[in-house]
């Protein structure tokens, strides 16, 4: 079965580029979000299989929408892909339960590795 | 300014600029203080960044350095710098920019510094009139047009 993918980045560009990675290596992208109130939101509706978030975004950042999710949703699958990755926000990803952080800028390989690694 | 708060942004720009977009960015001089306001090369991105200390990176760019970025980042071509798509690959740019060199400066220094998020206008000639707190500027050099870095932060560390 096709495995659906939220994607969760107040950047077009990051939009984009994720949904020509994930469609062309055979993924679902059910949902776009602009912020993590969206994400937040679009996830309850959606259950999909996978989440992208971004940490930096209005409204309400990646950290606060993936405490949310993961709150509620434990066994939440969700890949961090933020331009921030210093010690402080890696440990709050730890401790959020996030189970993959990847660094922008992204290629293929490392997305598809990531995410064969979840689901 | 205390040149470790700076430096991490010319490195990071380096090499973000060449893996996203293949571009190579070259240093036309040192870092040199900046007192008036900025008058630009034709696209600007600012984002400004809180923490322990706050601060903020200002991008300014001739138009056709920024076409040839959302070219290269988007695999497509663009008819004007105005572009919807142009503006916001700039903005991202801005953005992975910023978050790699402030990571680094939080691992060195515990700054604990967080970004907001970006803003971006198009405009050539433009004075940009902007908070005066300390600044320096780096002129830089690509194939396809200049680039001017500013870096601010209100005192040091």
């Amino acid at each position: 079965m096709i495995k659906r993918i939220l994607i969760v980045d107040d950047s077009p560009i990051i939009h984009n580029l994720l949904r020509k990675t994930l469609e062309s290596n055979g993924y679902e992208v059910c949902g776009d979000a602009k912020n993590g109130r969206e994400g937040v939101d679009l996830f309850n509706s959606l259950a999909p299989d996978l989440v992208f978030m971004d940490i930096t975004m209005p409204i309400m950042d990646g950290i606060e929408a993936a405490r949310s999710i993961k709150g509620q949703n434990p066994e939440a699958k969700i890949i961090m892909l933020s331009a921030m990755g210093d010690e402080e926000i890696m440990s709050q990803a730890k401790e959020i339960g996030i189970d993959i952080f990847l660094k922008k800028p992204f290629d293929d390989y490392k997305i598809v590795s990531a995410i064969s690694k979840l689901v | 300014m205390d040149e470790r708060l700076y430096s991490p942004f010319i490195n990071s720009i380096k090499a973000m600029l060449n893996q996203m977009a293949s571009i190579e960015v070259e240093p036309a001089g040192a870092f040199y203080s900046e007192s008036d306001d900025i008058i630009s090369y034709g696209v600007t991105s600012i984002i400004s960044f809180a923490g322990n200390i706050k601060g903020r990176l200002l991008l300014d760019m001739e138009e056709g350095l920024a076409m040839k970025i959302a070219e290269n980042i988007n695999m497509q071509s663009f008819s004007n710098v105005r572009d919807y798509m142009v503006l916001a690959s700039i903005s991202e740019l801005n953005n992975i920019v910023s978050g790699d060199a402030i990571t680094a400066l939080n691992n060195s220094h515990s700054l604990g510094l967080r970004l907001a998020p970006p803003i971006v206008f198009a405009g050539k000639g433009a004075a940009i009139c902007i908070p005066k707190i300390s600044s320096v500027s780096l002129d830089c050099t690509t194939k396809h047009g200049k680039l001017k870095l500013n870096v601010a932060f209100e005192r040091g560390l």
